[in-house]
This record gives C-alpha cells, sequence and structure tokens, in this order.
C-alpha cells in the first residue's frame, strides 16, 4: 500500500479497513483477510483464483459478505453478487473497476439523496411508494375476476361465508376450531363488555388490569406448558415489540427464510445481527451456529409452529437439541399451531412430546384458533416478568379489551371440553390432503397442518383460479408474488373443525376441474426465462440484467430506482403503447400499461444482453395467447439503454413484427379497459 | 484485432453491404446454415436461409433503398461474447411528393469464429418503413 492510500488501512492488525472508493487491490486484500477469518485460516492459505465455496462459504455468509462490502462502500450491490464473481479475484475487479469508472450503475451510492426540487407542500400523494402502489393495484382488477382482496364478508367466517348476499364454501378464514361464532365464546365477550365496557381505557400498568386478563395469561401458560404469559392487542405487534426489547446489537438472531414478516421486523428493531437459514434445513442452522455462536452475547433461533404460506412443521424437538447443544434461546411462533397440532390442540409442542419449558419463548396469536384478537408471549415466570413491566408494546399500550380477552379465555375451555373439535380438524386435513394429492394437486411440503396450499405458480393464474371459484361459490384467497416466489403463486385454503367432508370433497374437484381448463385456456402464462450473470460482465449489464427482472415482475420500485427524473421511453408503432413516454411517471405507467395489454399472458425469454459503457442492449423474444379470442402473437423486441450516473435517460425499442405486436396490444388494451369500465360500474 | 473487435467489424460490414447492395462481402462472412429474419408485414419480410437467398435478399433491400435515393449509416455498434448489436438509421431527402425518409432499426447478428450464423433485422417504423420504401 502506498502513502496515497486513504481507502485502506489496517485494523489492530487484523482485516485491513475499507473505505468508500477502494481499488480492485484494496478490495481483494480486505477479501482475502475477511474469508481468512471467517473460515479460520491464515490469509497465506486463501487463494484468490479458488471459487469462495472451496473455503466452504455457505449461502448466508455470502450474504453477509455482501452486505458487510455494501456497508463499507456504501453502495448498493447485487445480493447474487458472491456467485456472480465467485473468486475474489474477480470480485474485487468487478467492484474496482465499477468504481475506478466513476459508474455507480450497479453500484448504487447508498446513502446517496435527491432533495426535493418543487416548492410544492409535500404530499403523500406525489411519494414514489404511494405511485407504485397505486400502479400494482390496477392489475389486481384481472378480466373476468375483479380484485380478490378486500372482499366484505357477512355473518360469521366460518366453513361458510356471505360474501356479495350469496353464501359460499368458505377456505380463508383462521376459525380453524371453528370457535369464532361459537355460541360459549361470544357469550362470555358479551358478559365482559357488561361488566368492565368496551375498553379497559388504560395501561394495564395503571388502571387497564382486568381478573379475565390474569385468567387468560394463567390459561395460556398451562396450555403450553410455560410457568407464565403476557398478552398484547396484536399478534403481529407482540413479535415486533418482544424481539425489538429482548435483544441488542451484540446478539444474533438467526430464523427460517419463511418466517413472518413481525419477526423480521422485531429483529431489524433490535439492531441484532440477523442471518435466515433455509427452510427447515436444520443441518444448515446447525453450522451456522457452529461458526457463528461466539461471535454474539446471544443466540435466538426462531421458528414457526406451521409456517403460514407451506403449512409444514419444523422438527421441533431436533431444534430443542440444537439450541441447547449451542447455548441458543428458541422462540416458536404459533399463529397457526396452537388449537390445530397436538392431540388436543395444544400446539407443537405437543405434537413432538416437547417439555413446555425447553421453548425460551411461545409466542402465539389469539386470532386463530382462539377466535379472538391479540398475541401472547409465555415462558418462564422470570420472562414474563421482565416483559411485563418493561415491554414497550405492552406498557405504552392499551390493554386488551375485556370482550378479546373473555373471548380467547372461553375458547379455551371450549376446546379442551370438546376435544373432538381437534380431532375433528386433524380428520378433515387428512381428506383434504389425500384428495388434493389423488386429483393431482401440488400442495407443496404441507404436512397436517390447518393450511394446504394449492400452488399453481403463475400470479394471474392463480388471482383467475381464485375469482372462478368464488363464482362457483368457494371463497379461497390467492397467495402472490411477493408474500411467495415470482413462479410459485398459490391459492392458501384454512381448513376448519367445520367443514364437512362433502364441501372438501366438491371443493377438490372443482379446483382440479377449474385448474385443469385454465391450464389448458391459457397455455401462454407469463413465464420468464432469463441469462445469468457472468463473472466478467460490464456493469452496465448487470443494471439492464435487474431492470430486466423488475420489468417482468413488476417490481416498481426497482425499475424507480433505476430511472432518471427525466428519461425518455420510445416505444414503436400504433399500439396504446406506442409514443415517447417521458419522465419518471409516464415511463412507470408504461411499464404497467405493457403487462396489462398483454393481460398477463407473455411468455418472456431474454436471449442476450450486451452492454458498453455507455449503452446496454437486451434482446428477448415474448409469444402470448389473448384470452377467449385466437390472437396468439410471437415478436421479438431490442431494447437499447442510454445509461448515465448509474440512470437509464433514454431507451429506444425495436419490435420485430410490428403491426402483429400493435394488433395484439391494441385488442389486450380494449379487452382490459372494457373490463374495467365493466367492474368501475358496479362499484 | 481481439474477438469482440472482429465481431465489430463483421457487424459493421454486413449492414455496408446490406446498404450498398454487396452480396459478395456479405457472403464472404455467411455461414452455410445462415439465416437472416426481418419479419413482419413489411416488404422483404420473411426468413431467408443460406447464402443464396441472404444474399438475394440483400440485393433487394438495397435496391429498395437506393430506389428512394436513401442512405443507410451505421450508427452505434454494442459487441458481445456470441451476438452484435448494430443501429442505423436510414434517411432520404424529401422528393416531389414525397416526405423525407427518417427511420431507424438494428441487426441484432450472431457471430461465431468469424461467421455470420444468424441475424435479425429490427426496425423502429415498420409503418414509415413500408409507406416510404414500400
Amino acid at each position: 500500500m502506498n502513502a496515497q492510500d486513504t481507502s485502506v488501512s489496517p485494523q489492530d492488525g487484523g482485516t485491513p479497513e475499507l473505505r468508500p472508493g477502494g481499488s480492485a487491490q484494496q478490495i481483494e486484500s480486505w477479501l482475502v483477510q475477511r474469508i481468512a477469518t471467517l473460515m479460520q485460516r491464515s490469509a497465506q492459505e486463501i487463494d484468490v483464483k479458488v471459487p469462495l465455496t472451496r473455503y466452504g462459504l455457505d449461502s448466508v455468509e455470502a450474504v453477509t459478505l455482501s452486505g458487510d462490502l455494501e456497508d463499507l462502500l456504501e453502495r448498493r450491490l447485487a445480493s447474487t453478487l458472491v456467485w456472480d464473481y465467485p473468486t475474489i479475484s474477480q470480485l474485487a475487479q468487478h467492484l474496482g473497476q465499477a468504481a475506478a469508472q466513476g459508474n455507480p450503475n450497479v453500484i448504487t451510492n447508498r446513502v446517496r439523496v435527491e432533495p426535493r426540487t418543487t416548492s410544492a407542500a409535500p404530499s403523500f400523494a406525489d411519494d414514489d411508494d404511494v405511485k407504485n402502489n397505486s400502479r400494482r393495484l390496477r392489475l389486481l382488477d384481472v378480466p373476468g375476476v375483479g380484485n380478490p382482496y378486500f372482499r366484505r364478508c357477512e355473518g360469521i367466517n366460518g366453513d361458510r361465508a356471505v360474501i356479495g348476499q350469496r353464501e359460499v364454501v368458505n377456505f380463508a378464514s383462521y376459525n380453524y376450531l371453528g370457535l369464532s361464532g361459537h355460541p360459549d365464546v361470544s357469550a362470555a365477550a358479551k358478559d365482559a363488555i357488561d361488566r368492565y365496557g368496551t375498553s379497559v381505557s388504560a395501561s394495564r400498568l395503571i388502571s387497564g388490569e382486568r381478573p379475565v386478563h390474569v385468567e387468560l395469561e394463567a390459561a395460556l401458560a398451562k396450555l403450553v406448558g410455560a410457568e407464565d404469559a403476557l398478552v398484547y392487542v396484536g399478534g403481529h405487534a407482540t413479535n415486533v415489540t418482544t424481539l425489538g426489547h429482548m435483544f441488542g446489537p451484540q446478539d444474533l438472531i438467526v430464523y427460517d427464510e419463511l418466517i413472518h414478516d413481525s419477526v423480521l421486523g422485531g429483529a431489524e428493531l433490535s439492531g441484532a445481527t440477523r442471518l435466515p437459514f433455509r427452510h427447515q434445513d436444520l443441518a444448515g442452522l446447525d453450522a451456522l451456529l457452529t461458526r457463528r455462536r461466539g461471535d454474539h452475547a446471544n443466540v435466538l433461533i426462531v421458528v414457526e409452529g406451521v409456517y403460514s404460506a407451506d403449512g409444514d412443521v419444523p422438527d421441533l424437538a431436533a431444534l430443542v437439541a440444537l439450541k441447547k447443544r449451542h447455548r441458543a434461546f428458541l422462540m416458536v411462533d404459533e399463529a397457526h399451531s396452537l388449537g390445530v397440532l397436538g392431540k388436543t390442540g395444544r400446539g407443537v409442542g405437543e405434537h413432538f412430546g416437547v417439555d413446555g419449558r425447553d421453548v425460551d419463548l411461545w409466542m402465539g396469536t389469539l386470532s386463530k384458533s382462539l377466535a379472538s384478537c391479540g398475541g401472547y408471549i409465555a415462558g418462564s415466570r422470570k420472562l414474563v416478568e421482565y416483559l411485563r413491566y418493561t415491554s414497550p408494546g405492552f406498557i405504552y399500550s392499551v390493554g386488551m379489551p375485556p370482550s378479546n380477552a373473555a373471548a380467547a379465555l372461553a375458547a379455551i375451555q371450549v376446546m379442551q371440553r370438546e376435544p373432538e373439535r381437534v380431532t375433528r380438524l386433524h380428520e378433515r386435513v387428512k381428506l383434504f390432503l389425500s384428495l388434493a394429492r389423488e386429483h393431482g394437486l401440488d400442495t407443496g411440503t404441507s404436512s397436517g397442518s390447518g393450511v394446504v396450499p394449492v400452488i399453481v405458480g403463475d400470479t394471474l393464474q392463480a388471482i383467475r383460479l381464485s375469482g372462478i371459484l368464488m363464482d362457483q361459490g368457494i371463497n379461497v384467497a390467492p397467495m402472490i408474488y411477493p408474500a411467495v416466489a415470482n413462479d410459485g403463486a398459490r391459492l392458501r385454503f384454512f381448513i376448519s373443525s367445520l367443514h364437512t367432508e362433502e364441501q372438501i370433497r366438491h371443493t377438490l374437484e372443482t379446483v382440479a376441474r377449474e385448474l385443469g381448463r385454465l391450464k389448458r385456456d391459457f397455455s401462454g402464462s407469463f413465464e420468464v426465462m432469463t441469462l445469468k450473470a457472468s463473472p466478467d460482465e460490464h456493469p452496465n449489464m448487470t443494471l439492464a440484467r435487474e431492470g430486466f427482472d423488475g420489468f417482468v415482475t413488476l417490481d416498481l420500485p426497482a425499475l424507480s430506482r433505476q430511472l432518471a427524473p427525466d428519461v425518455v421511453y420510445h416505444f414503436p408503432g400504433r399500439s396504446p403503447l406506442a409514443g415517447a413516454h417521458k419522465g419518471k411517471d409516464a415511463v412507470l405507467d408504461f411499464f404497467v400499461n405493457a403487462f396489462r395489454y398483454t393481460v398477463g399472458t407473455l411468455n418472456v425469454r431474454l436471449k442476450e444482453l450486451l452492454a458498453d459503457a455507455n449503452h446496454a442492449v437486451l434482446y428477448w423474444s415474448n409469444t402470448a395467447h389473448l384470452p377467449g379470442t385466437d390472437l396468439r402473437l410471437s415478436a421479438d423486441i431490442c431494447e437499447v439503454l442510454t445509461l448515465k450516473d448509474g440512470k437509464v435517460v433514454e431507451a429506444h425499442w425495436f419490435v420485430d413484427n410490428q403491426r402483429a405486436f400493435d394488433e395484439f396490444v391494441t385488442q389486450g388494451a380494449r379487452f382490459i379497459e372494457a373490463h374495467e369500465a365493466a367492474i368501475g360500474g358496479t362499484r | 484485432m481481439n474477438a469482440l473487435q472482429s465481431q465489430v467489424e463483421v457487424a459493421r460490414r454486413s449492414l455496408e453491404a446490406l446498404a450498398g447492395a454487396d452480396a459478395a462481402t456479405l457472403s464472404g462472412y455467411l455461414d452455410d446454415a445462415s439465416v437472416f429474419r426481418f419479419r413482419g408485414d413489411v416488404p422483404l419480410a420473411g426468413e431467408h436461409k443460406g447464402p443464396e437467398h441472404v444474399g438475394r435478399f440483400v440485393r433487394d433491400f438495397a435496391a429498395l433503398l437506393s430506389s428512394r435515393g436513401a442512405r443507410l449509416e451505421v450508427a452505434h455498434v454494442v459487441p458481445g461474447p456470441e451476438h452484435v448489436y448494430a443501429r442505423f438509421r436510414v434517411t432520404a431527402p424529401a422528393s416531389p411528393g414525397r416526405a423525407p425518409v427518417e427511420l431507424g432499426g438494428c441487426l441484432m447478428t450472431r457471430v461465431r469464429e468469424g461467421h455470420i450464423l444468424e441475424s435479425s433485422l429490427l426496425l423502429d417504423d415498420a409503418y414509415a418503413f413500408q409507406r416510404d420504401l414500400g
């Protein structure tokens, strides 16, 4: 290192310190030392030409490494960085080259803030996220289906529901045991209102404590085999406030990659180091803890009792053994397992015969099997005492309404008094799974919980299938990207003990028939094949690749970030997409319309990606079939991006089969706009 | 000349040959199984396979340009490991009763070891191409 080098300096004789603007050589030195430390080897053993995976770098460590580089270089890096540039040498060259070019295309300065330039008062309507949300909402109104969300439901949400004044068979309710609507539960809630009013009108710490709270907490603790419990007014808030409060920057929180959003939020709030492990990969978790346990004061493992998108169950007994071996805490989120798993509904602990005291933090919700609203933490007496006096989401919040506490308490009592409800739920789940598999439906990894997905794959097909089923008297909600992977869209069936065998048989026959029909009619469903990154690709190529991925998944925030404010997109031809689209908003609208007018039926295959210092060129093929017509499309598109300061300033599109393309898009636009006018008239 | 420079050269000369009806030069670059695609509802559209048919397309395309006094100029070339993108402009002055021609397009060419395996010609205004050159 020469005297001019200010971007790297030794840090206590260990890993050199890396700063923004570091050269390829400086980055390489830092990487060598970092990998050596991580893998417990000497720096001399690290060969910069050898793929990092040969040193045993796993996916979690690779992501951590990318994150550390982002922080040190103060740039945004592709999440696939370590796979795209597999050796230290390639990675350092890539990062150093991009920095030397002063071109933050791939590598966008994370801390750059664009100040508002207008003098008008700020409005949320001008916010990019707000605008992008509105754009996405327009896509939810799928022709012939309408928006599948926020359907208004009258009456009790059980095995049946009344939607739009019509009774339908219902698979969109958490009412696993049919206790919401049970006369004893309703009576308990009403009685509590008569006795205590509709609100406790204070934090429990002050004057909001009622006997029913204490009784409920004792019942919950007993149910899961813990010493004590504490209830919170919201399930999501329970995780956020507990994790945010209990853990700090010196700690490590490791969690299954499919963990609920509330855990992610709480872990982020805590400031702890956060590492996901592959879904249900306990061997990977073990290896991770072996390497990382020693770096942190406390380590928490977080899993769910039942994963709510897939309906599968973790091996709790193995997790307990693992947490003991690594001196870690274990937290289990029982939102979808309490009342569902175990012979008497006591949850995943009963299911595996695990001693309740072996789990440090039992978390659950009161809104599912327990027919109420809120969440709880159960654990040792000392833990609960600490939370009772210090947990911000508890002490700074009003206490749980008496009616909710009484309903949950009554639900526990009914569940224990009528164990046949749990038994019947198990039977119904077993029937649903076996019939679904007989019909050839893909139920993923669902394994006997109350959640059974039917995986459709394509987002719009899932939304469409949900709409068709609703027309046929079956209510089931679609689950789509980004809640699940882009090709993992599904219908999520929540099974209840109230469902009859006949309802289940009829539903699965209908699903199988209609899904088969959909797959025949919509053979050109939206699919994407993209080119893989090459180790030495130009940074502009990476930018174009990320933009293309954003385009085909309609990731509007990602696209927003790539566009210069005064960007212009030139689209040829005479379709409703044609013209010069000027400015970021117009271009984002163009993306949304391109998606809408092709009615989501495109097959897209990226064939080539080229770049030079100021341009990127994408070349892809499209095939599509307009639903309900004989109109088919086959066209190639070449898109040329002009780039400046890491942003797209101009784009020119060329279409090789212009008239056919225009005809398809024009018909698609008519189709969708007629549909929107029709549903607009009914609102 | 490195591989990429060679690819750029092949793409540039192909376009120049296209503009100048120089089928002989272009033929020198063509693989026996070369395919030249020009799709859509426009004059000369089709999938032209093999040196003979590609050569005929080149002559016809150049004749189309020259009948209108149009010039084709290479504006920008971006090479890649397999494909080369070349953007061009076609212009022609106004003539009695006819407006000037001003349109653009690009040629995506797949080149391997100095030989063209396939090319696709794409336009930014197929309607103007037909109206002004058809």
